[in-house]
Parts: structure tokens; sequence; C-alpha cells
């Protein structure tokens, strides 16, 4: 046997130990909104520091950058196949996520003037937690088994990660919205994106509702106050 | 040809954390969840995690998937023992003589013997949760104390601590496997 030093003996422990932790049974966690909105900041965040031009990059990198932006002009038309505008959300389909992003206009103030929320919420749920502020306004419902989450922000440079691993997003209209929804069954969870010309919309919810129900959620969504308390 | 440049933009441009996040989220989870006492500390504890490895993401390496996913486990258990156990920390434990310095290199030893590499790894993986972590991270996956701090917000003095400990709980099971120090 070949002789092993004690870093390999700690290896081979923290391998084993890994091995034995995922060997238990998976412990399932709903995720909720403001952890997926933190998550896909930090996601945004950090495709901003990737696209930021280095200081000194190595040569490697700059021909790397080079061949990207000649790439990037040679297969415009290419990608309109990756890219696509629907809404006026940017998509990008990954194989477990699709990326919808949302360029800001900056002709308007940005700022939350106007909370919209749902005039229906289905039976034997009941208000959870409302917090707002001058970015965005968060509202929860509760059943005691399962949460409904309407997060409203104001449009600015808004980038969302959606959970596509189950299935593409649908494109559909509720009420008068167009909005795009995916589903994950191993969650029951039914998440919609949409934006007016002022805010951006996360919607989340159980799926076991039901396509009608969730439909008439969303398609009831309408001004509930003005706001500029902050 | 073409090949080998849309690898180069891909390595360039493929974020790193998207990656991660995707791939180990639910493994994480779970271990998060195990570990804490409802959903909302396992979500605080993954959310701390995650940030974590956000802020040291250049320096985490995605190459060896194995290593990789062991290290995320270990930083999210170090995540819920810091933030969620306090109190079975045994920081304050007596049975450590301060003022002894130790170096891990001081005690590395080659070892031949399986039975006795086997008796050494079953020691390890009985002991205390912050010794064992502290140690993966700098000898494992060979972050320095700072880098150690970061990510687990805790100060110098107590990762330092928490390694010398470690080393010298690792000398006393060679010591009890019969690899003397030299």
């Amino acid at each position: 046997m070949k002789a092993k030093s004690l870093r390999d003996l700690l290896i081979e422990a923290e391998e084993r130990e890994t091995q034995q932790i995922l060997a238990l049974p998976r412990n399932t966690l709903s995720f909720s909104v403001s952890f997926i909105r933190q998550m896909n900041e930090i996601i945004a965040s950090q495709k901003k520091e990737k696209k930021k031009p280095q200081g000194h990059p190595r040569l490697r990198r700059v021909i790397a950058v080079i061949i990207a932006a000649a790439l990037l002009i040679a297969t415009a038309v290419t990608a309109v196949a990756f890219k696509e505008k629907l809404l006026d959300f940017s998509i990008q389909r990954e194989d477990t996520h699709t990326h919808l992003t949302l360029h800001g206009n900056n002709s308007f103030k940005k700022r939350l003037t106007e909370i919209y929320l749902p005039t229906y919420i289905p039976e034997g749920f009941s208000l959870k937690s409302h917090e707002y502020n001058s970015a965005y306004s968060l509202t929860s419902w509760n059943n005691g088994e399962a949460d409904i989450y309407l997060e409203q922000s104001v449009i600015g440079e808004n980038g969302r990660s959606i959970d596509t691993e189950d299935g593409d997003l649908v494109e559909a209209v509720f009420g008068d919205q167009p909005v795009y929804y995916a589903t994950k069954a191993k969650y029951n969870a039914f998440t919609a994106v949409w934006h007016t010309d002022k805010y951006i919309y996360d919607f989340y919810a159980p799926l076991d509702l039901g396509l009608e129900e969730l439909e008439k959620i969303i398609a009831s969504i309408s001004l509930d106050s003005r706001v500029n308390d902050y | 040809m073409l090949s080998f440049f849309l690898s180069t933009v891909e390595e360039q441009y493929k974020s790193k954390f998207e990656y991660i996040y995707y791939k180990y989220r639910d493994v994480m989870a779970s271990v998060a969840k195990s570990m804490t006492e409802n959903e909302e500390s396992a979500e605080d504890a993954l959310s701390l995690a995650f940030l974590s490895i956000a802020e040291n993401i250049s320096i985490i390496k995605t190459n060896d998937e194995k290593r990789l996913r062991g290290y995320l486990v270990t930083v999210i258990r170090n995540v819920c023992i810091n933030k969620f156990n306090k109190k079975s920390s045994p920081e304050t434990d007596e049975c450590f003589a301060d003022s002894e310095d130790i170096s891990f290199e001081k005690i590395d030893k080659n070892i031949e013997d399986k039975n006795i590499c086997e008796i050494i790894i079953k020691n390890i993986l009985a002991m205390p949760e912050p010794y064992k972590c502290a140690l993966y991270l700098r000898y494992v996956h060979g972050h320095t104390v700072k880098e150690i701090c970061k990510m687990t917000s805790e100060n110098e003095n107590t990762v330092k601590s928490r390694i010398r400990r470690g080393t010298l709980l690792l000398r006393e099971i060679l010591n009890k496997a019969g690899i003397n120090e030299s």
C-alpha cells in the first residue's frame, strides 16, 4: 500500500463524511422568495464583476476577450436562437434554469410609489407579512402549510433566474397581463414573472393550488395603495 | 479550432457562483436542514454559506468535483455550527494547553499500515466539528487563516485556535495509534 500522509487521511475523512451525508435521505427545503431574490442578486453581481475589465489582464485573457468579441459579432444572428425577446425580457436558457433580464429605463423616477396586491387570495390563506421600501414591496400569505409570495420591484437593472429544470418557461396571459411562468413539481412550486412599465413582479405559490386559481390570483392584482413614507 | 475558441469564451464568462449554486444548492440545503432546528434557520445558514462562497469565489476551485462537493458540505456545516450551535461549541474546553505551539508539518507522517490509517480516519471523523472543519479548510482545501476568517465570519484568533487545537488532537490521535512524534 502506498504510504499516506496526514493530509491524505484528512482528505479521505472529509470525503467519507461527505459520502455519509449524501447517503442520508434528502431533506428538501422550500426556498422563500427573499432567499431566491438574494441569490439572483448575487448571480447578477457576479456576472457584472465578470464583465468588468481587469487592470492588468494576462495575454491569454486579452486574446479570449478579443476572440469573444469577434465571435459575438460574427454570430449575432445565431445568438437569436439563444436569446429572444418576449415581454421586454431578454431570455437566456441554460440546462436547469432560465435567466430573464430586464434593462431599466432611466427616464422615470425609480422609486416605489404604488403597491399592487391581489384582491383575490384562495380560501384558507391569510396575510403573513407585508414589507416595503423605496425599491420593492414584498407580501406573503400563508395557509399553515404553504406560502404565496408577491414581490413588486421598481425596474432597474433587473435580473431573474427561474428554475426550469422540469420544463421550459411558459408564456401565458392571466387577465390582461402577459406573464412567464415555470413549475417545479418536486418543490410544489409555481413561479411567475412579469413586468409593467414601472414594476417587475415575482410571484411564487404552491403548484397544487391549480393553474385556474393561480391565474385568478394574478389576474386580480390591482392598485392597493400609494406610498411615499419611507 | 472553433471548439477551442468557444471553451475559452465559456471559461471567461461562465459564472462560477451560478454553477455552484444551481448544482449544489439542494445538497447544501439538505445538510443545513439536518443541522438546524427549522426551515428558517436552514435557509439563513444557506444564505450565509452562499454569501461566503460569493465573497471567496476567486479562490474556490471547481476543477475537481469531488473536492468541490466536500468543500461545499464543509462550508455549510461550518456555518451551521458557528451560527446555530454556539452552545455546543467546544471553544471553552479547558483540556488544551493554550500556550503549547504546534505545527501540522511537524506531526505529518507517511503512514503505510492500512489498519493504522483506518484508525486515524475514524478518530478524525470523531473530532469535534469546529476543529475538524477548520482542519479541512486549512489542510484539505489549502485556505489561509485569513481566507477561513472571511468564510466563517470568525475572528483570526478563533480560527487560529481551532486549527491549533485540531492539530493537537491530531497529534494525540497519532500518538494513540503508535505513530510517535519525532
